[in-house]
């Protein structure tokens, strides 16, 4: 499995549904769709410092993570 | 076999009332107990909320974790004293968004004594972590660093004397990381991950030359770094593993 690291843990930048899964289309060029799977770039805190997003942030992206691949993958849309 | 399309990398932001603890634990204001109370709490948040946002694969945010690496440094001695700044160096020049973050290497960083195991890195945090998991469907995700990581804390300078080459200290972390998988396949963990995020590094032109200045080229860090991780994956059956670059 390749695990695509598409939404970033760096900022609190809110990638979208549709963007996420054109760029998994656009990897499943290469690379049979059942073989990707997707998650976030890094981890949120790779020290007790960590990045500069909020809890918040953090939670929608963990949801989105969550949701684009059931759709992609579930519901193959 | 882990058959998930989504997951989480391992670490989430640390909540507040964690924080606190863990600085009231350091200057000796709060027992270990207490803050073992505060990191039971955090790591079963962490948990509702990958729970709750529709993940089947979790970890515990690496909660009880000073860094995503720290659980070798605690559980191994031989590295001496290693504090956040260790861990957090570098000269990162990110976009308006991402921000800059540059932060000195310590100058006393390097390995000063044969690694010897003290305690296990990480299998305290899977027992109590599969624990707060009981009755749910949920895989636990165990991370651990990928032994060529640890370069950064072998020194020309410092190092020599206990390990003269970085191949023989980059042999006794692989020795520490088998037998901590070994242990966690033991207890039961089915789903690890190695995080090497020093291989991206190797193609930048900015931060490559730190890593050829240990003595290894980028195609030495590649074919020896890779034999290195593949010694680790292949320390216990059974177990699936992510690789974090």
């Amino acid at each position: 499995m390749v695990v695509l690291g598409l939404v970033t843990t760096k900022s609190p930048r809110r990638e979208t549904t549709e963007e996420l899964t054109a760029r998994i289309r656009a990897a499943s060029r290469y690379i049979p769709l059942e073989r990707l799977a997707l998650s976030p770039q890094c981890g949120f805190a790779s020290s007790v410092l960590g990045n500069r997003l909020s809890p918040r942030d953090q939670e929608e992206k963990l949801r989105l993570v969550a949701q684009t691949a059931r759709q992609v993958w579930e519901e193959g849309s | 076999m882990i058959s998930a399309h989504a997951e989480t990398v391992g670490s989430l932001l640390r909540p507040p009332e964690l924080l606190e603890a863990r600085q009231a634990f350091a200057a000796g204001t709060l027992s270990a107990e207490m803050l073992r109370a505060e990191e039971d709490r955090a790591v079963e948040a962490a948990i509702r909320l990958q729970q709750e946002a529709g993940l089947e694969i979790v970890t515990d945010g690496e909660m009880r974790r000073l860094s995503f690496q720290s659980q070798m440094t605690e559980a191994v001695e031989g590295f001496g004293p290693v504090g956040l700044e260790a861990f957090v160096w570098g000269d990162w020049q990110g976009s308006n968004e991402v921000g800059s973050w540059r932060a000195p290497r310590p100058a006393g960083l390097g390995v000063v004594g044969r690694l010897r195991r003290r305690r296990s890195l990480s299998a305290g945090e899977f027992l109590s972590f599969r624990e707060c998991l009981a009755g749910t469907a949920l895989v636990p995700k165990i991370t651990l660093p990928s032994p060529s990581l640890w370069a950064n804390f072998w020194s020309p300078e410092r190092s020599t004397w206990v390990y003269p080459t970085l191949e023989g200290f980059l042999a006794d972390v692989v020795d520490m990381l088998r037998q901590e998988v070994a242990e966690l396949a033991q207890l039961g963990a089915r789903y690890l991950q190695l995080d090497a995020p020093h291989y991206p590094l190797l193609l930048d032109p900015r931060t490559r030359p730190f890593y050829e200045g240990r003595g290894w080229s980028v195609e030495r860090w590649l074919r020896q770094g890779i034999e290195l991780d593949n010694a680790v994956l292949e320390a216990a059956a059974g177990v699936t593993f992510g690789f974090h670059l």
